[in-house]
């Protein structure tokens, strides 16, 4: 019998095409919380009102913003669930190793950002829509974005979405390293968020690294570099790992 | 050439040694049965073959490289035990599609074939199988895939009878067809026996035995008699097993060398064989005498 040759290059991409019908559940869950955040914007996402002599005047705020916070939740806690026994044994029932289920998740990823920074963005349009058919009308006649406004826009918000992602898995496959982690991480960042005090200069310079950048190119740059990163560091921890356990 | 070669292969889980210095070489194209008890290590073993753990100390080449992450391995190696999940998303048939996306030499007719057979229905879902149609199906993928070398670990778990037998017989049609090296884990030898070539006894973690199916069958005799005649005629004998059968007859099964059995039979002791599967549950028992022991 021959032996079965299999490039990385292929193997990977095989296993990209199997982890769109093997994760497609994940996409139910992304609908799901989108339209729950587009519910919520019904009446408004914030309100501002206010009255000198006989004229009151009264603000509502539309935003996309509740979307895309719920997205990146959903991508967070997705790509943990990716690195979890029953998703990763997936790829060996079939040909795999390491590197290649590395590969295949990161790629899955990508397009699973892409997909969802996408459905966030376009839920402004459904948004003013809605507002729209309950008569208020003046979302529809704002201004429209120039075309590259609304592609930075688009493009940074997948690149966030893909950010969060990266490290959701991170933290997921730093998880399945051993079983007391399943304690200690949750419970350690859990803790991190009570004792820690975010104006710490530290935490706000990197605040500022990440979420006040204000060119595009460079947020770009260090989303990507981040990405890459980590990435770099899932393939080194899950290399040893042992599966099917 | 040798398939598989494990040198002092050593794997301690916890405190316990699943394997312990295991030495192993596996030919090319046989059908070896991996015989042991419970928590013998036999899928220890397996998994480390098949590249998913990795040995604690010791060596294990499998096509020549180490198996543990290796590309070539897990191209060529199909390890087919009860725990396979597959996703949900995908129901038998996909499952069966994608197998062939997979494995360059994959036998969708056979697939096909066997699928029809067994009456499976192309849009169920894998965890909805029972246990036995779920073995059965594995079994399918595994033979499928046609790889180089195939492990099966527990293959029949909760197969009924009527399929067991037919499992046998498609394993050994399409290795006939297609001689590759294959493992097949079992703690009972007899639902194995008819295909099996080699048999690889492990217990403790350690290889007992590794012989062609033949030498087992004449590996031991079973000598009847009368107690005292039986007990003085063993000593010094390595004896794999007794028990009374009656007042004051006894029962022996002692390894089939230096035996006379002429002249045991003159003495009035009744000489029998000893059935491969019986020598391998005698070889692998942890006493010499049975759980009639333990209410003594």
């Amino acid at each position: 019998m021959s032996l079965n040759k299999m490039s990385l290059g292929r193997l990977v991409g095989e296993q990209y095409l199997f982890k769109w019908k093997a994760f497609a559940g994940v996409f139910n869950s992304m609908v799901a919380l989108q339209l729950l955040a587009i519910v919520f914007t019904w009446g408004g996402t914030g309100m501002h009102g206010t009255s000198m002599g006989n004229v009151s005047l009264w603000m509502n705020y539309y935003s996309t913003d509740g979307v895309i916070g719920l997205t990146l939740v959903w991508v967070f806690f997705t790509s943990i669930l990716i690195t979890t026994k029953s998703y990763r044994n997936d790829d060996y029932l079939f040909i795999t190793n390491r590197l290649s289920s590395n590969l295949a998740n990161m790629a899955f990823l990508l397009s699973a950002s892409t997909v969802a920074g996408l459905t966030a963005v376009f839920s402004q349009y459904l948004i003013q829509m809605i507002q729209y058919l309950r008569g208020n009308t003046f979302l529809t006649e704002a201004l429209p974005l120039t075309t590259g406004e609304w592609l930075s826009g688009t493009a940074a918000t997948i690149l966030y979405v893909l950010f969060i992602g990266t490290i959701g898995y991170f933290i997921g496959n730093v998880v399945q390293l051993h079983r007391m982690l399943i304690i200690i991480v949750p419970v350690g960042l859990l803790g991190f968020l009570f004792i820690y005090d975010f104006n710490e200069p530290g935490f706000v310079s990197l605040y500022e690294f990440y979420f006040r950048e204000t060119a595009f190119g460079l947020f770009a740059v260090k989303i990507i570099g981040t990405v890459f990163l980590l990435f770099l560091a899932n393939i080194l921890v899950s290399n040893r790992q042992e599966v099917r356990k | 050439m040798n398939m598989v070669e494990c040198d002092r292969l050593t794997k301690k889980q916890g405190s316990v040694y699943a394997l312990n210095e295991l030495n192993i070489q596996i030919k090319k194209n046989t059908i070896t049965g991996l015989i042991g008890r419970n928590g013998a290590g036999k899928t220890t073993l397996l998994k480390i073959l098949a590249g998913l753990w990795k040995p604690t100390t010791g060596h294990v080449e499998v096509l020549k490289v180490n198996p543990f992450n290796s590309l070539t391995v897990s191209a060529n190696v199909a390890y087919i035990n009860d725990e396979m999940d597959f996703p949900n998303a995908l129901t038998l048939s996909e499952i069966l599609q994608t197998g062939k996306r997979f494995y360059g030499n994959w036998d969708s007719q056979l697939a096909e074939r066997l699928f029809k057979y067994f009456s499976f229905n192309p849009n169920q879902l894998h965890t909805h199988l029972s246990k036995g149609k779920a073995s059965t199906f594995n079994m399918i993928f595994g033979l499928a895939a046609r790889c180089e070398i195939t492990l099966f670990d527990e293959p029949t778990t909760g197969m009924d009878a009527s399929v067991r037998k037919d499992f046998n017989r498609a394993l050994l049609k399409d290795y006939l067809a297609h001689p590759r090296t294959m493992i097949i884990s079992s703690h009972h030898l007899e639902e194995l026996e008819e295909v099996l070539e080699d048999i690889l006894v492990i217990k403790n973690g350690k290889a007992l035995l590794h012989e062609p199916i033949d030498v087992i069958r004449n590996y031991a005799i079973g000598l009847t008699g009368r107690s005292e005649l039986v007990r003085q005629w063993v000593t010094n004998k390595q004896v794999l097993y007794t028990e009374d059968v009656g007042a004051n007859t006894c029962y022996a099964v002692v390894k089939n060398e230096e035996i006379d059995i002429e002249k045991a039979k003159r003495l009035g002791m009744q000489v029998t064989t000893v059935s491969a599967s019986d020598v391998c549950v005698y070889l692998t028992n942890q006493t010499t005498g049975g759980i009639d022991d333990v209410f003594k």
